[in-house]
């Protein structure tokens, strides 16, 4: 058996190290180099300089934060609502998978029908009596940040929703039929039962979307603009608009480090038990 | 309970579906109704010339069915060598797992415009511009860790004692894999060739650099969004919508709930 | 025998042809055009090249920005499949640094008489040719009239007016209604620099008083600005105009057919603009044609680009989408309903300035950027924002 492991991975992992190993070192090399060719933290220098960095760094941790708390939450709830067996029940999960869909360049225009000041939104609150002059959804940095969660975690939720059904399909229904005969009720059912065995498929909807909630782009910059810089902004925006390989690559190694920092504190915190240990 | 969780069904559905809602409507509204500060919730004169013009134009029908076959063979060519590797993985002890997960994903967590560009060069190295071959290797590179995050999580997540029952009742290696770990690893399976279908269906960054002549269908969308008017994408997106919902409708059988009770007799 | 041969020789005759035929290089183009304007390249000028040319003309559309990373990317495969491409004249700077241009020979770099001679500067780069004339293009200001009308103002001339009708569309309806192409980069930076010319001002230099004073009047219009300027750059605006979120705003010409034939808003008219305290300017953008390193079918191409400039050709782009044309031996006869917009565009050409091409563009363009974003959004002062930004300028223009 021990040979079998082996020779499965084997394939996968030579194709993917060809074609990881190229582009991370390139980037890693490009943030340490300077244009004209020694190495130095000049590139580094230079972001740290600029007036927007710190916002940019502070509105990445902010967006993704609340991104996956909203996330995860709603991912749970609608897992949880779909579980068990109803009428249509394949009916609504068709439907509750329509967002991913949607391309994001798409996802990023629709929103902007949706928040902008001549949305849909203002204008259903508009209908409701609940206002009277249009709310600047995106004009504020806080009040952005939170639209820009939103508007992302619209498009991720069905897919974080899929990871978590698939793993509370997969817990036996004798462990909850046993509780309940131990006298548990619903809420320590969850908390005792569910929320343990969902281990693995929680930590897998968090890496997977965590990895790529760090990396958002398009969407703050259809919905807001330049003013709600984000990290990723720097990579695409110094590389495709000023010709700096150099600022690119090292606000993507940045990059590249929070997301390590983030993805190894959760398995160490959250993970499942045998990794913690 | 029961009526708090349709209620909430219902909220997650308006939410879900409301903005492709929108994409429809403006794709079948005469311009006017569109087009002013205060936009109408429901259709009132609906008009098709929309997508008359956009079916009409040739220009759609080429990226649709190119976008269809990378999608599918990413989806297929994914599954085919990430199982393998992932079931070869879910034996390995827990810190090792990860570890390999994680280098795997390592080129993931960089923003795409760094990351592109090298894979890219590689492909036209060889020749396969504007090939579906080459955006379907290309799009390997980004399906091929997802894919082996998924399966791995599900090929984990069958307890130990369902493998050694089947051991027990004398099945060998091959038919413990396809009657017994298969079909409980059906659900996995579902999601994952979705998730890597739809990574390939959407992915813009590698089909830009891949392609010259024979666009995919986010290309096209991209270019009604700049350079066409707003109605033509609404038109685009809605037809880019469209397998995504058969494709689900069709897959969400296989995440039917799973018993183990009949199998831990 | 002879009548045996015959036969021979004439079905040899007609395999080749057939062969022949069928083996037909193909030049490969690659342009940024909207949608209404393809459908005039392809259905009358292409057709017309490939009936002299005994070719066929694969015409593509690549937007500026990725026009540049394929390139990039075929380079380094060795590949190049692009013939020849017709590049906004903003972002020709990288395509010279990165390498990506041939130069054109001292023959070829010869034009007609009749293309406007100032056409050709921005073409030249440390003594070589690299791109050719195309198309000349120029900003017009869009405003919808019929609110215009409602106020009862008219479409201002001097930033006096501009400031005035600003200030009233705001205090009438509580936001802003005027666009600001603040959304960065090569919109920002066009408008700012003629905006800065218009006052006198030296774009390259943010201590001159006159760059001072179009920063301070932009400070203060800010107020009165619709916040969709945040996000205006060249299509967003067309949005904004179309969905009445703004009244006034600058954009290319491409936004006449869509706003008016495709999205019916009838009340939106154009004209030149309006002149700053000393001059009324406008950038003259537009496209040039260049051909790439290592481009397969180099005489092709060069064939192209004479069709391209043909009084013909120019002619067809100037009666059908309205475009000014690079030769001044084009016989107009415009369409009613785009007459008075092409009216706005050469009025707007002849007040048309050309951007001096410097080697730290894309640093000065950040510098720009910086300044526009603290002072309209972050609501900094000028005084305070303009003199550091100015050192850092300085330091750029000095290097050699």
């Amino acid at each position: 058996m021990k040979h079998y492991s082996l020779l499965g991975l084997a394939p996968l992992a030579l194709y993917l190290g060809a074609f990881t190993v190229v582009p991370v070192v390139s980037t890693l090399v490009l943030s340490f180099r300077t244009p004209k060719g020694e190495w130095g933290f000049e590139a580094f220098h230079a972001l740290a300089a600029h007036y927007q960095f710190g916002e940019a760094v502070v509105n990445t941790l902010a967006i993704t934060g609340l991104g996956l708390i909203i996330e995860l939450s709603l991912g749970l709830a609608a897992a949880a609502a779909l579980a068990s067996r109803f009428r249509a029940q394949g009916l609504v999960r068709v439907l509750l998978l329509i967002p991913l869909g949607v391309p994001t360049i798409v996802a990023a225009s629709t929103m902007r029908y949706v928040f902008g000041m001549v949305g849909y939104l203002n204008e259903v609150l508009y209908r409701l009596g609940i206002l009277t002059l249009p709310i600047d959804w995106t004009g504020s940095r806080w009040l952005a940040v939170v639209t820009v969660a939103m508007a992302d975690a619209w498009k991720v939720t069905p897919l974080v929703m899929l990871i978590l059904l698939a793993g509370l399909q997969a817990i036996p229904r004798e462990l909850y039929e046993a509780a309940r005969t131990d006298g548990a009720g619903p809420w320590q059912q969850f908390w005792r039962i569910t929320l343990p065995l969902l281990r693995p498929a929680l930590t897998m909807a968090f890496i997977i979307r965590g990895v790529d909630a760090f990396r958002i782009f398009a969407l703050p910059l259809a919905l807001v603009g330049r003013q709600l810089p984000v990290l990723s902004t720097f990579a695409y925006v110094e590389y495709l608009e000023y010709g700096n390989q150099h600022t690119s690559a090292a606000s993507s190694t940045l990059l590249l480090v929070m997301i390590l920092l983030t993805v190894g504190a959760y398995l160490r915190l959250a993970g499942p038990e045998e990794v913690v240990r | 309970m029961k009526v708090g969780r349709e209620l909430f069904l219902m909220v997650l559905i308006l939410g879900a579906a409301g903005p492709l809602y929108l994409l429809l409507k403006v794709s079948i509204s005469p311009p006017a109704e569109i087009m002013t500060p205060h936009p109408l919730l429901l259709p009132h004169a609906i008009t098709w010339r929309f997508w008359e013009r956009v079916l009409a134009s040739g220009q759609i029908t080429a990226p649709l069915w190119k976008s269809l076959g990378v999608a599918s063979g990413v989806a297929l060519l994914a599954l085919t060598f990430a199982g393998p590797a992932a079931y070869s993985l879910a034996q390995l002890p827990v810190r090792w797992r990860y570890g390999v997960l994680l280098s795997l994903l390592l080129c993931r967590m960089l923003p795409e415009v760094s990351v592109a560009l090298p894979i890219a060069v590689i492909f036209l190295r060889w020749g396969l511009l504007d090939t579906a071959l080459g955006l379907i290797l290309a799009h390997l590179t980004m399906a091929l860790p997802v894919a082996a995050w998924v399966l791995t999580t599900t090929f984990s997540s069958i307890p130990r004692e369902v493998q050694e029952a089947a051991a027990v009742d004398g099945c060998g290696a091959w038919r413990t894999l396809t009657s017994i770990i298969l079909p409980l690893a059906l659900p996995g399976l579902a999601v994952c060739g979705l998730l890597v279908w739809l990574l390939s269906w959407e992915e813009f960054t590698l089909a830009t650099y891949l392609t010259l002549g024979a666009k995919t269908m986010p290309l096209q969308v991209y270019y009604y969004l700049y350079q066409g008017s707003w109605f033509d994408t609404a038109v685009a997106a809605t037809l880019m919508t469209l397998p995504v919902l058969i494709l689900s409708a069709f897959l969400q059988r296989y995440l039917r709930e799973t018993s183990l009770a009949g199998v831990m007799r | 025998m002879q009548r045996c041969l015959a036969v021979v020789w004439s079905v040899l005759t007609l395999v080749l042809a057939v062969t022949g035929a069928n083996a037909q290089p193909t030049v490969t183009v690659t342009m940024r055009l909207a949608e209404a304007e393809w459908h005039v390249v392809r259905q009358e000028v292409l057709p017309r090249f490939e009936a002299v040319c005994n070719c066929r003309v694969r015409a593509i559309d690549v937007p500026p920005e990725t026009l540049v990373q394929r390139l990039r990317a075929m380079q380094q495969a060795g590949r190049m499949e692009i013939d020849l491409f017709a590049q906004d004249n903003m972002r020709l700077q990288e395509l010279i640094d990165a390498a990506l241009a041939a130069p054109f020979t001292p023959e070829e770099s010869q034009v007609e008489e009749a293309i406007y001679p100032s056409l050709m500067a921005v073409g030249v780069s440390a003594g070589a040719r690299y791109f050719l004339p195309f198309r000349p293009n120029v900003q017009i200001a869009y405003y919808n009239a019929e609110k215009f009308a409602q106020y009862h103002l008219q479409p201002p001339r001097t930033w006096p007016e501009l400031l005035a009708v600003a200030r009233t569309f705001y205090e009438k309806e509580r936001t802003g209604r005027m666009l600001f192409t603040s959304a960065g980069g090569a919109p920002t930076t066009t408008q700012l620099y003629e905006w800065i010319v218009a006052a006198g001002g030296d774009p390259f230099d943010f201590a001159h008083p006159g760059t001072v004073d179009t920063f301070r009047f932009l400070a203060a219009l800010r107020p009165y600005l619709s916040s969709e300027s945040r996000r205006a750059k060249w299509n967003t605006t067309n949005d904004a105009l179309a969905q009445e979120v703004a009244y006034l705003a600058q954009n290319w010409p491409f936004g006449v057919p869509l706003l008016i034939q495709e999205y019916d808003k009838t009340a939106i008219r154009t004209y030149s603009g309006w002149a700053g305290p000393v001059r009324e300017a406008h950038v003259i953008g537009g496209d040039v044609l260049g051909i790439p390193v290592g481009a397969p079918h180099r005489q092709l191409a060069l064939a192209l680009i004479r069709h391209l400039q043909s009084q013909e050709v120019q002619a067809i782009f100037a009666n059908r989408l309205g475009w000014a044309s690079a030769r001044s031996d084009t016989a107009a006869s415009v369409e009613a309903w785009l007459q008075p917009h092409v009216a706005a565009v050469g009025e707007a050409m002849r007040h048309g300035i050309f951007r001096t091409n410097v080697s730290y563009w894309a640093a000065y363009e950040r510098l720009v950027d910086e300044a526009v974003q603290r002072i309209l959004w972050r609501h900094e002062a000028p005084e305070q924002v303009l003199p550091p930004l100015a050192a850092r300028l300085a330091t750029l223009r000095e290097r050699p």
